[in-house]
């Protein structure tokens, strides 16, 4: 395989996911009890053993940066690495204005960089995707661009990115959330729509060209889905790689992409984890999930007397500490504590939580440092939660950072 | 600090561990759910703050190798270090005789590393010492030898190697495993003796001269019990340090300290983690455990049908699968796999094993890698196990590391 230089876009600010966005920058919001949100598409890389990453960051970036140095740094004296880039001002005192002006503003590493191919990619989806076919595909379509697409029923056209292939694979056409009357479906599958995944793989001469190309244009909003490709499709060179063709060893079930960007669905890809059938799991020994693991023993579980904890359909962590508790339907991140007869149900604590005795607490996300007094109870009466935190339209209600509830 | 030099004897067989040292040397049996045993021993110098960390191998030391390099290397700007050693031929053809010889045949790295000190501790017991403390100690006394020492009941002396001090701190007396009528009790106080930890801290100059003398010494064993610390002792240079006056904050008051030698210590060291009353425990956020995590995601627990999970009194590692099973005084490493309808024990889990649906284990030690058919009862009758397994004189089974239990 050529040479490959990877940009992941790492600076997005995720004010949807408010309040678990207040303190950090969204690639940086725990996932999946382990993970961060940036894990996925690290792991995507380095399981296809490309190794030349730069992680392109911007908004409340230190949690960030600290996940990177202790869970991505690569100990390495040959050329592979993982290098966060803040924003630096390089082209001037400006921050990014679009996906396409963050690139622009750090293309001296690309033009410094022998690689043929450069791929760019986001940081906020759940997948797991093996970059190599895609790259593979790349090159046997002799693309310049190529995009990658989930394929999605018609009827969800109206929240994605819709593009229009011909039968060649060849993009043809692209329409940001079109009705679903308008939605232009897949050549011999009326179905279903391609939804853009905002994944690029590009010849690095033709990207610099487009990007220098892109900056003087002054009306220009320096977006690749609104800018760059729409200028490249004409050229008959944009290639769309079809997600579902993507295989993972000891995988076969349906493709699985998820945006987590709203509180819902970050709480549902979260649920998605513990479903009897789970539609994506990180056990696959044959794409292992890299992570940060801090320095804890494996999750305990004591007795409240002859109370022995009972656990159903959920993750726990390591550094948990349970306490004849109930746990269900539930996420928990690293050093969870639960004390005695509480009871937690459908919930998602993001790590370093403290919950006492006899509390329930249900369909909460909980970030981390919250620290919860005995007897509270959190999504039981939404109307007097609402007075407190914030709640989803859903009915998911949200604790934040830091936060000491009851007490 | 750059003065203080760590060596760490980690070429243990530990024969009495078999089957669990069967393809590996002591030092690297797991423990406690995500560690191994060395870790214990690194965590006291790392924690301390002291990371000039040479690891003596010697026997069956790939698995311990692999860890070292996934959880311990130091990235190399500073001048720290943490670095296996394996035994070379460095002074003759020979293994080591004796743990002076393991460190007599390495002494070049002493003086290449112009320490001032040199800390020579073991890697096979369960304990936390902030060995910076000891250091101190040492440094006041200012002796050419400091031998750690844990305060035990006299009536337990007949284990240990028994140390005898005045009312200064020398050491004036050493007697391995003496009766208990013999035992030398500390200086008012009637009830203990101390025992030797196996840890000593050397000043450097003393201790290569000892052990160039050791070395010539025909008659002698170049053990440090047995040879080096008597000839030192009646010259009043060696002082003990009790280990009981080193404090870590949010330990137990009670110093805990653990040869995990047999299997039945081994068992019962992972069941004080259990105890109500943690004579030892794994958290600590002002000592936080350092080890090698592999990438898994958190356990995961499920239910299918009629069978939900019930823990108590138990540790499950990451990677864990439990399928609706009775978890009980239980210490599951990384990978545990528990189908429907499992009870599990007084068990210790080491890593990666899958126990088939309806199975019973009681009391038993899982090595890793290993399967067991769906009702398969073990740990129940002792009798029958013995015909297929290690069971040791307290009766815990040891399943050895890539069975397959119970298939036909």
């Amino acid at each position: 395989m050529a040479k490959v230089l990877s940009m992941i876009l790492a600076g997005g600010e995720g004010s949807r996911l408010y309040p678990l966005t207040q303190s950090r920058t969204k690639p940086s919001v725990p996932f999946g009890g382990s993970y961060r949100l940036i894990d996925c598409v690290l792991n995507n890389f380095v399981n296809s053993d490309l190794l030349r990453i730069y992680v392109l960051t911007q908004f409340k970036s230190q949690s960030l940066n600290s996940h990177l140095r202790q869970a991505w740094e690569l100990n390495s004296f040959t050329d592979t690495f993982i290098d966060a880039i803040p924003a630096q001002m390089r082209t001037g005192k400006h921050w990014y204005s679009g996906t396409a002006d963050a690139i622009y503003q750090n293309l001296q590493f690309i033009e410094a960089d022998d690689a043929p191919i450069v791929c760019i990619f986001g940081s906020d989806h759940i997948y797991k995707m093996d970059i190599r076919q895609k790259i593979s595909y790349h090159k046997e379509k002799d693309a310049i661009l190529t995009v990658s697409a989930i394929r999605l029923p018609k009827e969800q056209a109206y929240h994605f990115g819709i593009i229009e292939v011909d039968t060649d694979g060849r993009m043809i056409g692209f329409v940001e959330k079109p009705s679903v009357e308008d939605a232009k479906t897949i050549p011999g599958d009326p179905d279903n729509v391609l939804a853009s995944m905002g994944n690029y793989v590009f010849n690095s001469q033709e990207l610099q060209r487009e990007l220098i190309r892109d900056a003087a244009d002054e009306a220009s909003s320096h977006d690749f889905g609104k800018d760059i490709i729409p200028h490249l499709m004409p050229t008959g060179k944009v290639f769309v790689y079809d997600f579902t063709t993507n295989k993972i060893l000891n995988e076969d079930g349906e493709a699985y992409w998820r945006d987590v960007g709203t509180i819902e669905s970050y709480w549902e890809a979260n649920m998605d984890l513990i479903k009897s059938a789970p539609p994506i799991s990180f056990y696959n020994r044959a794409w292992p999930m890299h992570t940060h693991y801090p320095a804890l023993p494996a999750a305990n579980f004591q007795n409240d007397g002859d109370i022995t904890c009972s656990i159903r359909r959920s993750l726990i962590s390591d550094g948990a500490l349970i306490i004849g508790a109930t746990i269900k339907k539930s996420v928990l991140g690293f050093n969870c504590f639960v004390g005695q007869r509480s009871n937690v149900y459908k919930s998602v604590l993001l790590g370093d939580t403290k919950i006492g005795k006899d509390c329930e607490i249900i369909k909460t996300i909980i970030d981390k440092d919250v620290e919860i007094a005995d007897g509270v109870k959190i999504g039981v009466n939404l109307e007097n939660d609402k007075k407190r935190f914030t709640v989803s339209d859903e009915g998911i209600v949200v604790i934040p950072k830091g936060s000491r509830i009851g007490f | 600090m750059s003065g203080i030099l760590a060596m760490i004897l980690a070429g243990g067989e530990g024969s009495r561990l078999f089957p669990l040292t069967q393809n590996r040397t002591k030092p690297a049996v797991p423990f406690g759910g995500n560690y191994r045993l060395v870790d214990f021993a690194l965590n006291n110098f790392v924690n301390a703050d002291l990371m000039k960390i040479y690891v003596l191998t010697q026997f069956k030391s790939q698995s311990l190798n692999i860890h070292l390099r996934r959880a311990w290397r130091l990235s190399g700007i500073s001048d720290r270090f943490i670095e296996a050693i394996p035994a070379q031929q460095r002074v003759n053809k020979n293994w080591y005789s004796g743990t002076a010889d393991a460190i007599y045949q390495n002494y070049r790295f002493i003086e290449k590393s112009k320490a001032d000190h040199v800390c020579i501790f073991g890697s096979d017991h369960i304990y936390k010492m902030d060995v910076q403390q000891m250091v101190d100690y040492h440094k006041k006394m200012g002796g050419a030898l400091t031998v750690a020492a844990i305060r035990v009941q006299k009536s337990q002396a007949h284990h240990f190697g028994i140390i005898e001090i005045n009312e200064t701190g020398h050491m004036i007396g050493f007697t391995e495993k003496p009766s208990i009528e013999e035992a030398k009790t500390i200086p008012g106080d009637p009830e203990h003796v101390l025992a030797s930890m196996g840890n000593y801290i050397f000043k450097a100059d003393t201790l290569i001269e000892e052990l160039e003398k050791d070395a010539f010494e025909e008659n002698s064993s170049h053990d440090f019990g047995k040879d080096i610390i008597p000839k030192l002792f009646p010259q009043g240079k060696v002082y003990v340090y009790n280990f009981s006056e080193n404090k870590i904050p949010g330990e137990p008051e009670h110093a805990y300290w653990r040869d995990v030698g047999t299997i039945d210590s081994y068992w019962e060291a992972h069941m004080d983690l259990l105890n109500d009353d943690q004579p030892i425990s794994l958290y600590n956020k002002h000592w936080p455990l350092h080890t090698y995590h592999p990438p898994l995601p958190p356990a995961t627990f499920r239910d299918q049908g009629d069978s939900e999970t019930s823990v108590s009194k138990s540790h499950i590692g990451a990677g864990s699968y439990i399928n609706g099973a009775t978890i009980e005084n239980s210490i599951l490493g990384f990978r545990s796999h528990l189908c429907t309808h499992v009870k599990v024990k007084g068990c210790v889990f080491l890593g990666n094993a899958k126990v088939g649906k309806g199975s019973r284990l009681t009391n038993v030690i899982l090595d890793k890698n290993v399967e067991i058919a769906p009702n398969t009862i073990i740990g129940e009758n002792l009798e029958e196990d013995r015909k297929h397994f290690t069971v040791s004189e307290k009766g815990i089974v040891v399943i050895a590391k890539g069975s397959r239990v119970g298939f036909e």
